[in-house]
C-alpha cells in the first residue's frame, strides 16, 4: 500500500468537518465514514496507526508469544475491515475494537486448550476469603517484571479483566457489554482476579514487599 | 497512583512490527481486488446460465422501457398528427 498520506485535505464530502483539516486530526467516527464512503486504504492506515500498538500489547498479554500476537492483530485488523460497516457507534470505536480483541484471543485460547473459561457460572464456588476487597495499589504497584510474570499464570479471563479496567480504562459497563455479563458479575470477577493475583505473586515471591 | 500494568502494555506497545502494516495491506488488497472479480464476472456468469435454461433476464440485466422506444424504428410515412409543432410543415 503507497503510505504517503497528504497532510491537507479538504473534507467537503465527510459530514461534521467543513474546514481544512489534518488527517491526523480526524475523529475515528470521521475516518471511519470516510473509508467507507472512498474505500480509500489511507484513511484505514490512520485508524491502524492509531490502535494497532495496543491491539498487539493486548495479543501479546492474552496470548504470551509474539508471533502468535503477529498473526492475531493480523487477523484482528482483516476482522474489522470487513465489518466495519456494522460498527454502530453504540460505543467508542476503540472499545469495539477492544472487545473483538479480547474475544478473539479468549477464543484463541479455548481452541487451543480445550479450556472453559472461569466466569460467573463458578461464582457459587467462589470462597468467603474473595469477598475481602483488595486495594488496587496491591496488583498496580508490582514490580514490572514480577507483574508480567503473575499476569502469565493468571487465567485467561481474569487476566483480560484487569487489563480492561486497569490498562484500558474502561468502565464496569463498558466491561460487561464487552464479555456479554452482568455487571456485578464482572465486580464480582474483577475482585476475584485480583485475589488470584496476589495469591500467584504469593506463591511465587512468597511474602516479599509487592512494589 | 502507579500503574505498572500501564507501563508494561506502553512497552510491549513499542515491539509492534513495523513490516505487519504492509502484511496487512497487501491482505486486504488481495481481497478487494477478488470482489471487484466477483462483482464483474458472477453476475454475467449467472444470467448466461439464466438464457440457458430458458429463464427471464436478472433484473439488473432488463433493459429499460425508454431503450426498447429508442429502437423502434419510426414510420415516416405516416403523415404527423395535426397540431405537432415539431414536425415542418412541407410545402
Amino acid at each position: 500500500m503507497i503510505l504517503t498520506v497528504d497532510l491537507f485535505t479538504i473534507s467537503s464530502n465527510v459530514t461534521a468537518p467543513a474546514t481544512l483539516k489534518r488527517k491526523t486530526e480526524y475523529t475515528d467516527s470521521e475516518l471511519i465514514a470516510l473509508f467507507l464512503r472512498e474505500q480509500n486504504p489511507n484513511h484505514f492506515t490512520l485508524l491502524y496507526r492509531r490502535y494497532a500498538g495496543k491491539v498487539f500489547a493486548k495479543c501479546i498479554s492474552m496470548l504470551g508469544d509474539e508471533g502468535q500476537a503477529r498473526d492475531a492483530t493480523q487477523d484482528i485488523f482483516i476482522k474489522v475491515t470487513l465489518n466495519l460497516s456494522k460498527f454502530t457507534e453504540q460505543s467508542s470505536f476503540s472499545t469495539w475494537l477492544y472487545s473483538i480483541t479480547y474475544n478473539y484471543c479468549i477464543d484463541l485460547i479455548r481452541k487451543r486448550k480445550k479450556m472453559p473459561m472461569v466466569f460467573a457460572e463458578d461464582m457459587s464456588k467462589v470462597s468467603k476469603e474473595t469477598e475481602v476487597e483488595i486495594p488496587d495499589s496491591v496488583i498496580l504497584e508490582m514490580e514490572t517484571k514480577r507483574l508480567e510474570h503473575v499476569m502469565e499464570q493468571l487465567p485467561p479471563a481474569d487476566k483480560a479483566i484487569l487489563l480492561m479496567k486497569y490498562a484500558d480504562d474502561l468502565s464496569i459497563k463498558d466491561i460487561s457489554e464487552v464479555l456479554d455479563k452482568t455487571e456485578s458479575a464482572i465486580k464480582m470477577q474483577i475482585m476475584r482476579a485480583k485475589h488470584k493475583a496476589q495469591s500467584i505473586y504469593t506463591s511465587i515471591y512468597g511474602r516479599d514487599n509487592i512494589s | 497512583m502507579v500503574n505498572n500494568l500501564k507501563k508494561l502494555q506502553a512497552d510491549r506497545e513499542a515491539m509492534l512490527p513495523p513490516e505487519l502494516e504492509n502484511r496487512i495491506s497487501r491482505h486486504l488488497g488481495a481481497m478487494a481486488g477478488f470482489g471487484k472479480v466477483v462483482e464483474l464476472f458472477v453476475p454475467n456468469a449467472l444470467q448466461t446460465v439464466v438464457r440457458l435454461i430458458g429463464g427471464e433476464d436478472l433484473p439488473c440485466f432488463k433493459r429499460s422501457q425508454y431503450r426498447d422506444e429508442l429502437r423502434h424504428e419510426p414510420e415516416w410515412r405516416t403523415p404527423p398528427k395535426p397540431g405537432n409543432p415539431g414536425v415542418p410543415k412541407s410545402e
